[in-house]
């Protein structure tokens, strides 16, 4: 395989395997066992607005979810969610598609073996790195009690717990979803 | 090396939620307790107590806005709390996935980096349409002037393509170069042989002789009597290849063919062999010429400038090595006498060669001596001699190319010969073949030019290359381990490493 299309089959097939995670704090899985946070939601609605922000609760007997963004607690219609997905925390997938590219350009000393291996790193690292991509995300059409295992309250929005009391410290990124 | 790199960070996270204490081990997870207040606790090391009404572990105490109250132990009423989160960090899959492709990647490497000669292949090729193919793919007939790696060595080559027969109209023949080499192929003519029905055109040197159709033997057995006569009943790609002999790569076997009973005497008879070569011969010239490493290209001058004594080393490793013998009985009938050799250089296409008989020989019983796995044999069989043949030479009518964007790709696609090629390149000639059924063989003539690789360099030995050249019969001792250790994954390597199969 010639290596300018080697390149540009790198350029394009590995970042396509990816799902983009949007969450700002850019918590590893370790992090999100024990933190205690929710993961990130982004969710449409039938108005064509766009909601992104910590999960802090799937309320089933309200119709409701709770986000917290920019240090406000939204509460958001199920009924009105068009689409969604929560990412519970970051994914392995950005190491994998450099493994990825690496081991292509590795096999540049594999002589014409490299039109067998060079297609096959791509193709072991696509799939490899969508699916890994995709191990931390949930879809709203999943339905809501796989997204409310995500939430900080994954029970549901405790009594008397508001936007102050959510947000009662200042750590940093930790709910804002800001740098 | 990758996967231990980013062990760290490779990891899923398997959360369950249950209102129930959970089954998980206490040991492998975390479990997070939320509490009907909103607090959580994260506890590792945790269990149930008080009968199971309330459960205690060491972790760290989580306001609901996450602030971290405490650290220590906690015990916590199973009446407080709202759910039990079970957390799991395992190792990923996809990880593991490629871990493995990882590791198989690593080994091609290695086994490239140690023994690069097994990664490449060599020779023009040519490709053309088989009879017995109903999808009309082409397949490898045959690879030219294999022995030919200067201009001093240029040769002409005359291979059958045997699998494809003239009956008037444009014939394809695809001509590519699949290596790390430079060709330059001054000619690729098609001989084209009227022939009736049933009968083929086999060349014996640069002779061609029509023939009979081919008959094979009724039985063939190696030195320890197995039986090789259905590998060998047809040019069908099933081949019989035997090892080489650990200790020396000269050593000879022996196959015995004969017939169920032996047909009346023609006026002249011959055997045929179609086979090529193996990996031996592809092994010892890489090996050589890593041996000479940066002197190769002034051993490769002295052959330009004539030099018999670097023309001739050559030579004597090829003679050292050896063909295959066509053997018959003496006159005894208590020995065997060789009648015949036959030599062509080349692991990749199968070839088709005649020895004839001495007058009134019948072939009732033939021996062939070889070296052990030195030859890859599809078929022998027998044929009556119908007379000398007289080619009609086609040259290409039409030349179309596909240039190799990898190495220079702004080359000018050659309109006639010489055509010089790059890896990659691949030329489509066409040939208008005359009305009525012909034989078809191919001659090409040319040189081609090995590129020196960076990894030959480290095995630079020109004592060693010396030797090699002095005295043949040893160095094939010598080498004898070395190909035996990689003779199993050679195959399979310098096949995979090309673009195409025969």
């Amino acid at each position: 395989m010639p290596t300018r299309s080697l390149l540009i089959a790198l350029a394009f097939v590995v970042p396509l395997a990816c799902a983009h995670n949007p969450d700002p704090r850019d918590r590893p899985a370790k992090v999100a066992a024990v933190d205690g946070y929710g993961g990130w939601i982004t969710v449409r609605t039938d108005s064509g607005v766009s909601i992104d922000g910590e999960l802090i609760s799937v309320d089933g007997d309200r119709g409701t979810i709770h986000i917290l963004r920019d240090r406000q607690l939204l509460t958001v219609p199920i009924l009105g969610i068009t689409s969604g997905e929560l990412y519970g925390y970051r994914s392995a997938a950005g190491t994998l598609s450099t493994w990825t590219l690496v081991g292509t350009l590795s096999t540049a000393s594999h002589g014409l073996l490299l039109v067998l291996s060079a297609p096959a790193w791509l193709l072991s690292g696509s799939i490899a790195t969508y699916r890994e991509s995709n191990a931390s995300r949930v879809e709203v059409s999943d339905g809501w009690r796989a997204i409310a295992a995500w939430a900080r309250f994954p029970q549901g929005l405790p009594p008397g717990v508001d936007a102050r009391t959510l947000v009662g410290h200042r750590r940093k990124n930790a709910t804002t979803g800001r740098r | 090396m990758a996967a231990g790199s980013i062990g760290g960070c490779g990891t899923r996270l398997k959360r369950t939620l249950s209102a129930t204490i959970p089954t998980v081990n206490g040991e492998d997870a975390y479990l997070k307790v939320h509490m009907r207040s909103g607090d959580v606790y994260v506890l590792r090391n945790w269990k149930v107590i008080g009968n199971g009404n309330a459960v205690t572990g060491f972790g760290s105490h989580l306001t609901p806005s996450r602030h971290k109250a405490a650290d220590g132990t906690f015990t916590l009423p199973l009446a407080d709390v709202a759910l039990f989160e079970t957390n799991v960090v395992e190792n990923s899959p996809a990880i593991a996935a490629l871990a493995v492709v990882t590791g198989i990647s690593l080994a091609v490497t290695v086994a490239c980096a140690t023994n690069p000669k097994s990664c490449f292949g060599s020779c023009p090729t040519f490709y053309a349409a088989a009879d017995d193919r109903s999808d009309g793919r082409p397949v490898l007939q045959a690879e030219g002037f294999s022995d030919s790696i200067s201009p001093a060595l240029e040769a002409t080559d005359i291979d059958a393509l045997w699998r494809t027969r003239g009956r008037g109209g444009p014939l394809v023949v695809r001509m590519t170069n699949e290596a790390y080499e430079t060709h330059v192929v001054k000619q690729a003519d098609v001989l084209a042989v009227p022939i009736e029905s049933g009968q083929r055109v086999i060349a014996e040197g640069d002779r061609l002789w029509r023939t009979s159709d081919v008959r094979p033997f009724s039985q063939c057995r190696d030195e320890a009597g197995l039986d090789c006569s259905d590998e060998l009943a047809r040019v069908d790609d099933r081949e019989r290849l035997s090892l080489t002999d650990a200790t020396d790569l000269a050593a000879r076997e022996t196959l015995e063919l004969t017939m169920a009973a032996p047909a009346p005497i023609g006026d002249e008879r011959g055997i045929v062999v179609a086979a090529r070569q193996s990996l031996v011969t592809t092994f010892l010239m890489y090996q050589g010429l890593a041996y000479l490493g940066r002197t190769a290209g002034g051993w490769l001058a002295l052959m330009e400038r004539g030099d018999q004594r670097a023309a001739g080393n050559g030579r004597r490793i090829r003679e050292a090595l050896g063909g295959i013998e066509v053997q018959i009985p003496t006159a005894g009938g208590d020995g065997w006498r060789t009648i015949g050799e036959i030599y062509e250089t080349g692991p990749l296409a199968t070839d088709v060669h005649l020895v004839r008989l001495p007058s009134g020989e019948r072939a009732g019983r033939i021996r062939l001596r070889m070296p052990r796995g030195g030859w890859r044999i599809d078929h022998v069989g027998w044929v009556d001699i119908v007379g000398p043949a007289s080619p009609i030479r086609l040259e290409p009518t039409i030349i179309g190319s596909e240039i190799s964007k990898t190495f220079a790709p702004s080359r000018a696609p050659a309109q006639s010969f010489p055509i010089i090629t790059q890896p990659g390149d691949a030329y489509q000639l066409q040939y208008q073949v005359p009305a009525g059924e012909h034989a078809l063989l191919l001659e090409s003539r040319g040189y081609y030019l090995e590129w020196m690789r960076k990894e030959w360099l480290d095995e630079e030995a020109p004592l060693r290359a010396l030797h090699m050249l002095a005295n043949p019969s040893q160095a094939l001792r010598d080498l004898a381990p070395a190909f035996k250790a990689i003779e199993a994954d050679a195959e399979t390597m310098f096949w995979r490493s090309r673009y195409a199969h025969p």
